[in-house]
C-alpha cells in the first residue's frame, strides 16, 4: 500500500501543476500577511484613533441604504468588537499569531487546489488511458482508488502545513516573534464579547477549516470517478466550493438547506453562532454521512465499471 | 481441470444493453504457442482481450488463466498475465524507467536490475531516462511490451503489437515473441486485423466476426495444399490459341484464362504432362507457378470476402 501511495505521489509531483499551486499558495499567503502589516496601525499611540475611525466608518457603512441583513449584523458585530477594545484598554497592536489565525480564511482555496488534484489523479488515468494499465495488476481495484484517495490527503495536508509554517515565518518576521499573545475576541451566541487566547484560536480556526480540505477534495475525487473527466469534476467542484456556502446561507429561510453539505463546510461558524441554527454535532453527523455516501459512490463505480474506450 | 492449458475460455458472452458483443465464445490456449485473435475491425478481439484481463466483466460464461477465474480470484489470475490492450498509454510527462518502476511498484519482488534488463531486451535501454514524450510510436511500444514483461507473466496478451512498428522493428518483436514461447513455455496471445503478420507469427489462429468464432485452425491448416489438386498458372506465348488447344486435349481438367495466363486445376504429374505436351506444339512457356493459398485467401472465404 506504501509503494502504491508513493506511486501516485511520485506522478502528482511530477505535474509542474502541483508545483505551480504551491507556489502560489506561498505567495498568496506572504501577499496577506503583508498587506495586513501595511494596514496596522503603526504605534500604540495611533491604536486608539485608529479602533475610533473603525467605528466611525463602520456606522457611516450602517447607514448605506438597501444593505443586506447579514452584512448589517457583521457591521454590527465588528462596532461591538472595537468598542469593547477600547472600553477595556486592551493592546490590540498586532501580532504573529493573529496573522497567522488570519491567515486560515486561505484555507478555502487550498480546498480548491487540493479538489483540483483530487480530480486530475482520477481522470488524468482516463483521459491518458493508463487507466488499463494499472487496473491489469494483481492488485483490487479498491485499493488503487485508497492510494489515490490516501495520495491526495497527504497533498492536502502538505499545503495546510505549506500555509502554516510561511504564515508563521513570514509573520514572525513581520510583526516580531516575540509579540504578546493579546486575545481574540468575538460576538457569542448570546450577543457579548467573548476574549480567547489568541493560539487556542489558531488551533481551533486551523482544525475546524480543514473540513472543507477533507470534504470538497473528497466531492471532486467522487465526480472524476463517476464522469471521467478532469473539466467537469474539477468545473463542478469549484464552484460548489465559491458558491455553494453562500447559495446554502442565502436560502436558510428553508429547513432543507441545513441538511446540504454546504452548511457544515465551515465548521468555525458554529462558534459564532452558525446561520442555519444547528448544533455541533449534528455538522458533525452530516458531514460523516456525506463523507461516508461520497466515498461509497467512488468506490462503488469505481470497482464495478468496465472500463472501455 | 486442465493443468495443461494456459487460458480457457469457456461460453464467455459480453451484452451491452440488448446487444450482444461477444456471442459463447469457448477457446483454449496452450503454453508455448503463439496464438492469434484475427477478425475486422469491431470483431471483438479488443472486447474479448478486455474481458481475458478483467477491465470489462463478463455476462455469461468464464474465463480461466492456469485454472484461475479472472471474475472469482481476479489477483490469483492476472498475476501470470502480462499485457497491453489497445494502445501502449504510458505516463507522457515521465521517464521510461520511471514507468517501468511505477508498475514494477505494483508487483512484488521487482528491483531494478530486472526494469534495466527487461529494457535492455526490448531494445531501449539509451533512451530509458527521457520523457516518455519525446519517444516515437515504436518505442512506446516497445516500452508497452517492456511493462507487460517486467514479472515474467506465463501468459503475455498483446493488442495490435506491431501497430507503429517499422518491418525491421515487426521483425524483431516476431523473433522475440517467438522466442518467449519456445524457451519460457509463454502462451502469447496476439490480435490484429493484418493477415500478412498473423500468418507470420502464430501457430494458431482463430477467426472471430461479428462477437463470434468463426474458426480456430493451426497455421499449417490455413496454407496447406489441398491434397493432389491445386491451381497452376501457366505463363506461355500465344496464350488465347493455347487455350483452346488444351481443352482439347485435356478434357477433364478445370482451366481458366487470367491475366493473359492460362490456369489450370491439376495434380503435378498432369502439370508435366500439360508442360510436355505445350512444348511439343512449338509454345515457348516462360513460368509455371502453383498458386499456394494464403491466409488472407481463406480469411476471405470463411469470412465471406466481407470488408
Amino acid at each position: 500500500m506504501i509503494r502504491l501511495i508513493k506511486n501516485e505521489m511520485v506522478k502528482m509531483f511530477t505535474r509542474k501543476s502541483t508545483w505551480a499551486m504551491i507556489a502560489f499558495v506561498i505567495a498568496l499567503t506572504s501577499f496577506s500577511s503583508i498587506v495586513m502589516y501595511k494596514m496596522a496601525p503603526e504605534t500604540p499611540e495611533n491604536s486608539r484613533s485608529y479602533y475610533e475611525q473603525q467605528i466611525q466608518s463602520s456606522k457611516q457603512a450602517l447607514e448605506t441604504p438597501f444593505l443586506p441583513e447579514y452584512q448589517k449584523e457583521e457591521l454590527k458585530k465588528s462596532i461591538k468588537i472595537n468598542e469593547y477594545v477600547l472600553e477595556n484598554n486592551i493592546s490590540m497592536e498586532p501580532s504573529l499569531w493573529e496573522q497567522v489565525q488570519e491567515n486560515s480564511s486561505l484555507i478555502s482555496v487550498i480546498a480548491i487546489f487540493v479538489s483540483v488534484a483530487a480530480a486530475t489523479i482520477v481522470a488524468s488515468e482516463f483521459s491518458q488511458g493508463t487507466i488499463k494499465l494499472l487496473l491489469i495488476r494483481p492488485i483490487s481495484r479498491g485499493k488503487v482508488l485508497l492510494s489515490k484517495y490516501l495520495a491526495v490527503m497527504t497533498f492536502g495536508l502538505i499545503m495546510m502545513a505549506v500555509l502554516f509554517t510561511v504564515s508563521v515565518v513570514l509573520s514572525g518576521i513581520l510583526f516580531g516573534f516575540d509579540g504578546a499573545a493579546k486575545p481574540f475576541l468575538y460576538i457569542g451566541t448570546e450577543g457579548n464579547v467573548v476574549e480567547v487566547d489568541i493560539l487556542y484560536k489558531t488551533m481551533e480556526s486551523y482544525g475546524l477549516r480543514s473540513v472543507a480540505i477533507i470534504m470538497y477534495p473528497t466531492l471532486a475525487f467522487m465526480l472524476a470517478v463517476v464522469f471521467r473527466t478532469n473539466a467537469l469534476a474539477q468545473g463542478l467542484t469549484i464552484v460548489s466550493i465559491i458558491l455553494g456556502p453562500q447559495v446554502a446561507t442565502a436560502l436558510t429561510k428553508y429547513s432543507w438547506t441545513k441538511y446540504l453539505l454546504f452548511a457544515h463546510t465551515d465548521l468555525s461558524l458554529i462558534l459564532t453562532g452558525n446561520p442555519f441554527g444547528v448544533s455541533f454535532t449534528f455538522s458533525i453527523i452530516i458531514l460523516a454521512i456525506y463523507f461516508v455516501i461520497m466515498n461509497f459512490i467512488s468506490w462503488f463505480t469505481f470497482a464495478k465499471r468496465d472500463i472501455a474506450g | 481441470m486442465n493443468d495443461i492449458l494456459a487460458v480457457q475460455l469457456q461460453n464467455v458472452t459480453k451484452k451491452i444493453g440488448k446487444k450482444t458483443i461477444i456471442d459463447k465464445l469457448s477457446l483454449d490456449i496452450l503454453p508455448g504457442e503463439v496464438f492469434g485473435f484475427l477478425g475486422p475491425n469491431g470483431a471483438g478481439k479488443t472486447t474479448t482481450i478486455r474481458m481475458m484481463v478483467g477491465l470489462m466483466a463478463m455476462t455469461e460464461g468464464e474465463i480461466l488463466i492456469h485454472n484461475k477465474s479472472i471474475a472469482r480470484d481476479f489477483k490469483g489470475a492476472i498475476a501470470s498475465v502480462g499485457a497491453i490492450v489497445e494502445n501502449p498509454e504510458l505516463y507522457n510527462f515521465m521517464s521510461g524507467y520511471r514507468n517501468l518502476e511505477h508498475f514494477a511498484n505494483m508487483i512484488p519482488g521487482i528491483g531494478k536490475d530486472r526494469i534495466m534488463e527487461v529494457a535492455r531486451q526490448v531494445g531501449l535501454e539509451g533512451r530509458i531516462h527521457d520523457k516518455v514524450k519525446t519517444y516515437s510510436l515504436g518505442m512506446k511500444q516497445r516500452l508497452g511490451l517492456a511493462q507487460a514483461i517486467l514479472h515474467k507473466p506465463s501468459v503475455l496478451i498483446l493488442d495490435e503489437p506491431s501497430n507503429g512498428l517499422d518491418p525491421a522493428g515487426m521483425r524483431e518483436m516476431r523473433e522475440y515473441l517467438r522466442g518467449l514461447a519456445i524457451k519460457d513455455n509463454t502462451a502469447v496471445i496476439v490480435s490484429s486485423h493484418q493477415l500478412a503478420e498473423m500468418e507470420m507469427m502464430c501457430d494458431r489462429i482463430a477467426i472471430i466476426q461479428d462477437g463470434k468464432l468463426i474458426d480456430v485452425r493451426e497455421k499449417s491448416d490455413f496454407i496447406r495444399q489441398d491434397e493432389g489438386e491445386s491451381w497452376f498458372s501457366f505463363k506461355i506465348d500465344k496464350p488465347e490459341k493455347a487455350e483452346a488447344q488444351i481443352r482439347e486435349a485435356f478434357p477433364d481438367l478445370r482451366i481458366n484464362m487470367e491475366g493473359g495466363a492460362i490456369k489450370v486445376r491439376a495434380i503435378a504429374e498432369t502439370v508435366a504432362g500439360i508442360n510436355v505436351w505445350l512444348v511439343k506444339n512449338g509454345y515457348l512457356v516462360y513460368t509455371i507457378t502453383q498458386e499456394i493459398k494464403t491466409l488472407e485467401d481463406r480469411f476471405l472465404e470463411v469470412t465471406g470476402g466481407r470488408k
